[in-house]
């Protein structure tokens, strides 16, 4: 009889596990708010991290930022449109002639918009699905075209807490919608290539204190639907970006290797009430 | 103006690290629990082994105490089915450790019977076990750790908690699971005031020793290609699997997420 080796006395420490050392990254939309602070969590953990944005200015700000927090990490600012297949081919491209490989990925660029649908011109619907939708096919499709060569990956898409249910009291048909696409997706890819070694995940934040959405809790509207919003938190209190770094390093990490297609709602129980 | 908290937190590996903090797994001698008694150890926490069987305990914490370093492992015989051990066991723990940060609920039983064959008696065992235990020791570290002002408490749910097992049958199971994940966002959202965080696990198939021996019998062998042909991994998880996901409910790093529940199932779920 083959005595199985025990994976428990086997195994690398968790913590270890939770490193990513000599990982290459890229984060899409990195040039602030929660793609900012993913990109700073891969750097923390080890990785080199490629730090996209449609503004380039951006992206060489938050770039610089990481190099004088982790000074040891490689870092590359590039600018791309996420809804263009050339410029996402070429954003890959680029990470792997620079480093080699690419090993994680967190598709998490995107917009936001509030318009009731009785008013939601085709355009607005088109444009949220568009850039929060078509963009997370794109770059997955992209970035695993490499990885499958590697037979490994990690890919965490930023989806949301909207992917499950309506906000309030805002109206945001469209983005609730291309986030629930979103959730889909990543099961689709999960499962069609879990045999290939790349695991597809998804994050769902739920409200969360970027510097935009500060900006807008200043405005009338925001001084309008801020009580409302936290009224619907059992927390009480909206999410830091910080408080999502944890559960995308778990996902980039090896220490999540047999999860697949599934997701992390990190809404301070939003979604339980 | 508040500070960039992007700047100012700590390294995300250190909101991980579980150093300094008092844990319990029910559930710990064997299995999932041990392994993330184990991870529990290695992220820096002191341990407290809970479970029926004082001799695997006992097994369990020594081995822990041998491998890790600067952490403080103790073992507590316990039926988490019955109140009063439950509570006396929470208090004893209290007491070695000082608090109690993390608590991980994940003792249970499992069986397979046709529903229509089912004694209520069976069904009672299966709820009381796996449920009804889950109640019992959270309620009990939550009065500490409401008090504290934190603490992290998570279940053991499973991927049969969300969709019916095939082809074995389990119904009391995979009702019990259902409750569980429930039970977690009932409490999550009770508890969120007083910074208790309450989240579930969800592991798909799992390679524990348990499943090792079932491999073995005749209808182990007729449904173990079952099971793996609707596993878009092909491959059942490891025990190691489960502990980073332990770990990260367990830290600071997860502090905002509650009531949710974390499934890592090699996509058992999305087919």
């Amino acid at each position: 009889m083959v005595t199985k080796v025990d994976p428990v006395l086997n195994t690398k420490s968790i913590m270890e596990r939770f490193s990513l050392e000599g990982k290459t990254s890229l984060v899409t939309g990195a040039g602030q708010g929660i793609g900012r602070a993913l990109a700073h969590g891969l750097a923390d953990a080890g990785a080199d991290v490629a730090v996209i944005d449609l503004d380039l200015n951006l992206a060489e700000i938050v770039a610089n930022e990481i190099t004088t927090r982790n000074p040891d990490a490689k870092v590359m600012a590039l600018k791309a449109d996420v809804t263009n297949p050339d410029q996402v081919t070429n954003m890959v491209d680029e990470i792997v002639k620079n480093w080699g490989s690419l090993t994680i990925a967190c598709n998490n660029a995107g917009i936001g918009q509030w318009v009731d649908t009785l008013d939601m011109s085709y355009e607005d619907w088109q444009r949220m699905i568009r850039i929060d939708l078509d963009s997370v096919f794109l770059c997955a499709q992209a970035e695993a075209r490499h990885m499958v060569k590697n037979k490994y990956g990690k890919i965490i898409n930023t989806a949301s807490m909207s992917g499950y249910i309506v906000n309030y009291p805002q109206g945001q048909a469209h983005y609730n919608t291309a986030k629930a696409g979103v959730l889909s997706l990543t099961r689709c890819l999960g499962a069609e290539w879990a045999e290939k070694g790349i695991r597809v995940n998804s994050l769902s934040p739920g409200y969360t204190r970027t510097s935009l959405v500060a900006d807008l809790l200043k405005t009338e509207i925001g001084q309008k639907v801020s009580p409302i919003w936290l009224s619907r938190i059992p927390q009480n209190k909206m999410a830091e970006v910080t408080d999502l770094q944890g559960a995308v390093n778990f996902m980039a990490s090896e220490a999540s290797d047999y999860m697949t297609g599934s997701d992390i709602v990190v809404d301070g129980g939003y979604l339980a009430w | 103006m508040s500070a960039d908290p992007v700047l100012s937190s700590r390294s995300i590996l250190d909101r991980l690290s579980l150093t300094g903090k008092n844990a319990l797994v029910t559930g710990g001698n064997k299995g999932i629990g041990r392994a993330i008694a184990h991870a529990y150890a290695q992220a820096g926490a002191n341990v407290a082994i809970i479970g029926r069987n004082e001799n695997d305990n006992k097994a369990v914490a020594a081995e822990i105490a041998s491998l890790y370093n600067g952490i403080k492992v103790i073992d507590f015989g316990c039926d988490v089915t019955v109140e009063k051990e439950v509570n006396a066991t929470i208090d004893a723990v209290v007491k070695e450790f000082g608090s109690l940060e993390i608590a991980c609920n994940n003792a249970g039983i499992a069986e397979w019977v046709d529903a229509e064959d089912m004694t209520y008696s069976s069904w009672k065992k299966m709820i009381t076990n796996n449920l009804d235990s889950a109640f019992l020791c959270a309620s009990a570290q939550a009065k500490y750790m409401i008090k504290q002002g934190y603490g992290k408490i998570v279940f053991t749910a499973s991927l049969s908690g969300k969709v019916s097992n095939y082809p074995q049958h389990q119904a009391h199971y995979n009702s019990a699971k259902a409750g569980v994940i429930s039970l977690a966002r009932c409490l999550a959202t009770e508890w969120a005031p007083f910074g208790v965080r309450v989240n579930s696990l969800s592991p798909g198939f799992t390679i524990t020793p348990l499943l090792d021996d079932l491999k073995k019998t005749e209808i182990g062998q007729k449904y173990y290609p079952e099971w793996i042909s609707r596993i878009p991994m092909k491959v059942m998880g490891e025990v190691t699997d489960m502990q980073g996901a332990a770990v990260y409910l367990s830290s600071e790093a997860s502090d905002y997420a509650t009531g949710m529940d974390l499934v890592i199932d090699g996509g058992y779920l999305a087919w």
